[in-house]
């Protein structure tokens, strides 16, 4: 048997891995997982080398541009010059340890004021696949991150936790073609819901062409979602125009999603208060003349006065109802009670204020 | 160290050899292990996975038929649509341990996710369910936000019900809902799926089959995500039909007007060709509350209301009619020949008959009354002595030939009927004789005898077309026979009252209006409105007395109104529960009659685009 599996180690390694992967695969299938164990082990794996490899690259690249680069240039300029630089050097090795130390007291700022309980964590690889737009985070379910939860920055939501492992978590991205969040616009508080495209910018639907939206108009998390908290900025509005159903609206996301590098992962969500509302805008100097009634039926009962338009938005209603709002009007117009009045009490006139159709010219005799 | 040939070699020999079996039949047996995984995929049922595989790249998507409108007589909107959504369920490939997170992310019990898959095991598998109709904005972000961890879910666009607000013509109209376990098994709901919206109540039930459309579908391909990616098919959905109803939404408003605040209904018909123009009942409710779902704590709210709110008080509330009973009572006399237009009585405010004392609603009495002033006035002692005289056979014979204690056939269900009393109704019921002391209370539209508001609206209206009662309906005979050609309206009913007393009993109204009587707060200047008002006990004297404060216990108030005086257009009844006086309910019946008059001057001048000569009230006593 030795003899056989030495003569043949080549063939017999091959078919160990091949059972090998047989067998796991049947597992896979057969524990019904939703995440291939093979991605959870290969991540597990992957991911201290990946931050090993992420460190060595920023001391390598650190290394480089702070001593190596210097030192050639040291050679060929005088002391000097040679201290200028080093100044230079370490004014902007400085600055750069602030800007991150501010990026983090911003975040740091932003976890204490927030109502939700948030982890810190830091993006440490993108998703291969073009087609989806997604981040591994160095923090997985070792630190509490559980997949569905939301994933934000100070500037704007980022995307929800897909899937998790021991040490790093997978998050699909707001503009993945996939993703979706429910949102309310700041100014009318229409509820609608902001949909990935797949590119930078994304789209939000389902809000009616009667809704006044203009470029600039932010617009929040509704937390209806059950993902993402309310009052979190979602993004933007670049465009609006109307559409067949709903206004084709695209907007720019809140977050700056091609450039993450720290994040929180919202651990336990809290809703909070959407931001007040834009201040009214001034009353205009210059008002065109109202437009001129539209013919009516005639049998219909005098027209009602223009009213402003409800306060809460569009509601549909149905015939019955605006007649009926109709007749309590000239009920009130008349001091009529309807259903009450005591003997000899004048009843009301329905046609108060129906001005009969002009009459028609005659129509000349055939000769 | 051992040599070797040595017992304890051969000893290691063999336990390396027991080694080498062992692993050998171990890979032996995984390697059959796998064989029979592959031959069961590749062999024994590759159609089966391969038609699994074939429904995750495929979909059938319902498209749900919009349900058609239902308008008023002149075209203007009762019920319509409004887009919405609805969420379906893939049943192919739906994980059960998902099902917790989606109702509640649905506000949907999970038990009901849980009945509703059973219920639709008997559909095609490839039949997507709908699991919610009409879904609020947050369910709506709730499914588009976890479209890749329920990829079983799709949204698709939907029509919802719009009624009018605060429960407008709610009776009427009545409300849809979806299609309950028990309404699958009965023929009419036969082709029906689970989920589906059918109409539950009032004209979306009785006409449900011509207000529902016929869904469609479309075959659209999905990629791994279970994303739109392509369409292979589409069976366009065929929308309901829209009905045209009698009913005048002008009349309806200020009946509903009237009767906002009270309990009680209103019907107003044409009696000249059995049309419904109007009908109300209060207290009302929502039906936009029915249109997705209802919600639970909603409709333990409407069932435990002691008002009843969900009764139609217009078809399904029977009632004593108390007074507005008596001119059937007087035509019973006069066409039995029981009376005269000369009878005469003295009212000293009550009298004794076989031995027990009946009271008249005016203690002090109303002196000498006629048949004229006796239905002016109401005159209890009066119609205790008509009805006496008469007898009960001989009213319950013209009371049920002019539809009371029966119902009137109304195209709306669960219509209740009555009663009308007789000696053979007292046999057969309780199996026992009719006493001629009954017929006294009877007489008054007390004891035994109850009615609804439309068999009173119809009553009238055939006694005062002089005998010819037309069946009451809210869909146009003419619409009707578009709707369904099959269709063959009924002819009226017909029985012989002499006009000569139809004209004595049509005299008696006009003056309850336009005399003095009862009635007077109906009153039209310029027109011959004719009434009549009832006011009902619903407890014993004696009760009522003792607990005279108590709002249950105050009498039921009816008004019967018409007009014109000949051959009236209109006939308009009102019932205003424990209104405590007729005269109090004359008021809501003024206000539908004046709407109906204002209408018609304006129709008048658009037909004739000339003013309408003022009517001229006709002659006190005239007879036709």
């Amino acid at each position: 048997m030795e003899t056989f599996l030495a003569r043949y180690r080549n063939l017999t390694v091959l078919a160990v891995a091949i059972f090998t992967q047989l067998i796991l695969l049947g597992y896979q299938i057969r524990s019904d997982r939703d995440v291939r164990l093979i991605r959870i082990w290969g991540v597990t794996a992957i991911t201290p080398v990946a931050r090993v490899v992420h460190g060595g690259h920023e001391l390598v690249a650190g290394l480089w541009s702070n001593y190596v680069w210097l030192r050639g240039a040291q050679r060929q300029n005088t002391q000097l010059r040679a201290d200028l630089d080093r100044l230079k050097l370490e004014n902007q090795s400085l600055r750069n340890a602030l800007g991150a130390a501010d990026r983090l007291k911003v975040l740091a700022a932003y976890q204490q004021n927030t109502p939700s309980q948030t982890l810190v964590a830091s993006v440490i690889g993108t998703g291969a696949n073009p087609n989806s737009r997604v981040v591994f985070l160095d923090k997985g379910s070792g630190s509490g991150v559980q997949p569905g939860v939301a994933v934000i920055t100070p500037d704007g939501i980022v995307g929800k936790v897909q899937a998790v492992f021991p040490t790093s978590s997978l998050v699909l991205v707001i503009s993945d073609s996939s993703s979706a969040v429910g949102v309310i616009l700041e100014k009318s508080r229409v509820h609608g819901v902001m949909k990935g495209t797949g590119v930078s910018e994304a789209r939000l639907d389902y809000i009616p062409n009667e809704e006044k939206v203009g470029p600039g108009e932010k617009v929040y998390t509704s937390g209806e979602d059950r993902i993402y908290p309310k009052g979190l900025l979602a993004g933007v509005v670049a465009r609006a125009q109307p559409g067949r159903d709903f206004q084709d609206i695209t907007l720019q996301p809140g977050a700056r999603l091609n450039r993450l590098e720290e994040v929180l992962v919202v651990v336990q969500g809290v809703h909070q208060d959407l931001p007040d509302k834009m201040p009214r805008a001034q009353a205009p100097a210059v008002l065109l003349p109202s437009p001129p009634p539209e013919a009516s039926n005639p049998l219909e009962l005098a027209p009602e006065p223009q009213r402003p338009a409800a306060p809460d938005g569009y509601t549909p209603q149905t015939d019955a109802d605006k007649l009926k709002k109709r007749y309590r009007e000239l009920g009130a117009m008349q001091g009529h009670t309807f259903g009450e009045g005591l003997p000899g009490s004048k009843p009301p006139d329905f046609n108060l204020g129906w001005t009969p159709p002009a009459k028609r010219p005659e129509a000349q005799p055939k000769p | 160290m051992a040599t070797p040939g040595s017992p304890l070699d051969r000893e290691k020999s063999k336990l390396a050899q027991a080694r080498i079996a062992v692993l050998q039949y171990l890979c032996l047996g995984v390697f059959l292990y796998l064989v029979s995984g592959f031959w069961q995929l590749q062999v024994q049922s590759p159609d089966l996975y391969m038609e699994q595989a074939e429904r995750n790249r495929v979909k059938w998507l319902p498209l749900l038929a919009p349900r058609g409108k239902i308008l008023d007589r002149d075209g203007r909107l009762l019920a319509d649509n409004h887009s919405t959504f609805s969420v379906i369920l893939s049943r192919t490939n739906y994980d059960p341990s998902h099902l917790r997170v989606i109702a509640d992310g649905l506000n949907l019990p999970y038990e009901e996710i849980e009945s509703r898959l059973r219920r639709s095991r008997n559909m095609p598998e490839y039949e997507a369910l709908v699991i919610k109709n009409g879904l609020t904005q947050a369910e709506v972000a709730f499914v588009e936000a976890h479209h890749s961890e329920f990829p079983e879910l799709e949204l698709i666009r939907s029509q919802r019900r719009l009624y009018p607000a605060d429960g407008f013509a709610s009776h009427l109209i009545g409300y849809v809902g979806e299609v309950s376990e028990a309404e699958l098994n009965q023929p009419e709901f036969a082709m029906y799926e689970p989920g589906a919206v059918v109409g539950k109540a009032g004209i979306e039930r009785q006409y449900n089959d011509i207000l529902s459309g016929v869904d469609g579908r479309r075959q659209v391909v999905v990629d791994s995500r279970g994303k739109e990616r392509g369409v292979i098919g589409i069976k366009d959905a065929k929308p309901g039909r829209s009905i045209r109803l009698t009913i005048d939404l002008d009349l309806q408003t200020a009946a509903e007007l009237a009767m906002e605040g009270k309990n009680g209904a209103v019907v107003a018909l044409d009696p000249r060709n059995g049309e419904v123009l109007a009908l109300v009942s209060t207290p009302n409710y929502d039906p936009n509350k029915f249109a997705g779902r209802i919600r639970a704590a909603d409709w333990k709210e409407l069932i435990s209301n002691p008002d009843h709110p969900l009764l139609n008080r217009a078809i399904q509330a029977q009632l004593a009619p108390g007074s507005t009973f008596k001119p059937f009572v007087a035509l019973a006399g006069l066409e039995s020949e029981a009376i005269d237009e000369n009878f005469t009585v003295h009212c000293g405010g009550g009298a004794t008959f076989y031995g027990r004392y009946f009271k008249c609603h005016v203690k002090s009495g109303h002196g000498a009354v006629s048949l004229h002033r006796g239905i002016a006035q109401s005159c209890d002692v009066y119609f205790y002595n008509v009805g006496n005289r008469t007898g009960i056979d001989k009213i319950a014979e013209y009371a049920e030939a002019a539809g009371l204690g029966r119902r009137t056939g109304i195209d709306l269900p669960h219509e209740e009927e009555g009663t009308m009393p007789s000696t053979k109704w007292k046999l057969r019921n309780f199996r026992q004789k009719w006493y001629a002391g009954e017929t006294i209370s009877v007489a008054i539209g007390q004891g035994a005898v109850t009615v609804t508001p439309i068999q009173l609206a119809v009553a009238y209206g055939g006694v005062l077309q002089g005998g010819v009662w037309n069946k009451p309906h809210l869909v146009p005979y003419d619409e009707m026979l578009e709707l369904r050609p099959a269709f063959h309206a009924e002819a009226p009913r017909v029985y012989p009252i002499s006009l000569v007393n139809e004209g004595k009993i049509a005299s008696g109204l006009w003056a309850v209006v336009n005399e003095g009587g009862t009635g007077v707060r109906a009153r039209i200047p310029g027109y011959d409105v004719l009434g009549k008002t009832g006011s009902a006990q619903v407890a014993s004297a004696e009760l009522a007395k003792a607990r005279k404060t108590e709002k249950e216990l105050k009498d039921n108030a009816w008004f019967m109104g018409a007009v014109p005086r000949d051959n009236p257009e209109i006939v308009v009844v009102a019932l205003f529960e424990r209104g405590e006086h007729g005269m109090l309910a004359a008021p809501i019946v003024r206000d539908v009659l004046k709407a109906y008059l204002d209408k018609k001057i304006r129709r008048q001048w658009t037909e004739r685009q000339e003013p309408p000569a003022a009517p001229q009230p006709v002659v006190v006593g005239a007879v036709r």
